[in-house]
């Protein structure tokens, strides 16, 4: 019973806060009001062509984004195909594993021929 | 020069492995036990040899040495090939599992051949012995282009395009495999000439 008791008073609490930073917004909103306004009015007193540079910027902003992510990302690939090739590329571990295995066989041959001569003699 | 996975028809895949099969009991059985630790090494310098590459403008192609592994092994080199290309193709990823009987028949004939050639051809003197050795070492990588144009033709290929196209990229390595096995072939005529018999043909080690 305590416990919903506390999560009321906690549900409140928030509610409470919430409403506290809502009316100082409102307030910053309605001090900035009368500079906004005329900004406002300078805008439109621009017309659409002020709109359309703005919006010409920003294209050519993303547009620039845009060429410096695809250098990046064409740099990222070569690096990941040359780390591919690295990693395909067999080492020293792969070399020395087959010698080995070879003299390994090797032996193994060694000793069914020794048996067979010495089961001959 | 490897043939990959998927490349060959199965009919041939699985034919090649039986012939290469067959060649194996045959060279394994043709290998005489005391020649063991010469098989070995040679099939490591075989099985190392690949990873030697050779720069060619923008690609680069890489040593074969079946002829070299013919000339000093004989009968046992299809044994060393088999053996060599089967690690490369578990380990460096040369060639595919399903090809390895036809990439064994395209290195391992061509081997057989050289070998019984430098026998037939390798007289007494050392210049004779060389001059035999480079013909052996280049005709071995000449051959094997050969067999791989003719392996390709059977995957429905052109085989005189293949062949071209083969040949001529192996060209640089037929030259520095002709000269590697001249080589080797002369520093082992002064040095240690009974490993020039071959290995069936090895005298006197019982």
């Amino acid at each position: 019973m305590s416990d919903r008791r506390s999560q009321l008073a906690l549900v409140v609490l928030l509610l409470a806060a919430l409403l506290a930073i809502g009316h100082a917004a409102f307030a910053a909103a309605v001090e900035q009001g009368p500079e906004q306004e005329a900004a406002a009015e300078v805008a439109h007193n621009g017309g659409e062509s002020a709109q359309t540079a703005a919006c010409a910027q920003a294209v050519e902003l993303l547009q620039q984004q845009k060429g410096l992510l695809t250098r990046e990302l064409a740099q990222l690939k070569r690096e990941l195909a040359l780390l591919r090739e690295s990693v395909a590329k067999p080492g020293l571990k792969e070399i020395f594993s087959g010698i080995g295995y070879i003299l390994g066989l090797a032996g193994v041959g060694f000793f069914v021929h020794c048996r067979n001569q010495q089961k001959k003699s | 020069m490897h043939i990959s996975d998927g490349v060959l028809p199965t009919s041939v895949a699985l034919g090649s492995y039986a012939v290469a099969g067959v060649l194996m009991a045959w060279s394994i059985k043709k290998t005489h036990g005391d020649d063991l630790p010469k098989v070995a090494v040679v099939t490591s310098a075989f099985f190392v040899a690949s990873l030697i590459h050779v720069p060619l403008g923008p690609t680069s192609v890489h040593l074969l040495i079946p002829g070299l592994v013919g000339i000093l092994l004989g009968n046992s080199a299809f044994v060393s090939i088999a053996l060599g290309l089967t690690l490369q193709s578990l380990l460096f990823q040369f060639g595919g599992i399903t090809a390895l009987g036809a990439n064994s028949i395209m290195m391992g004939v061509p081997a057989l051949v050289a070998g019984w050639l430098f026998q037939s051809i390798k007289g007494d003197t050392l210049a004779r012995n060389v001059i035999a050795g480079a013909i052996c070492g280049g005709l071995g990588v000449v051959l094997a282009a050969l067999i791989l144009a003719l392996l390709l033709f059977t995957s429905g290929e052109e085989f005189l395009g293949v062949a071209k196209i083969a040949l001529l990229a192996h060209l640089p390595v037929v030259v520095i495999e002709a000269a590697v096995s001249a080589f080797t072939v002369s520093f082992l005529y002064k040095v240690k000439p009974e490993m020039l018999h071959g290995a069936a043909l090895t005298p006197g080690l019982k």
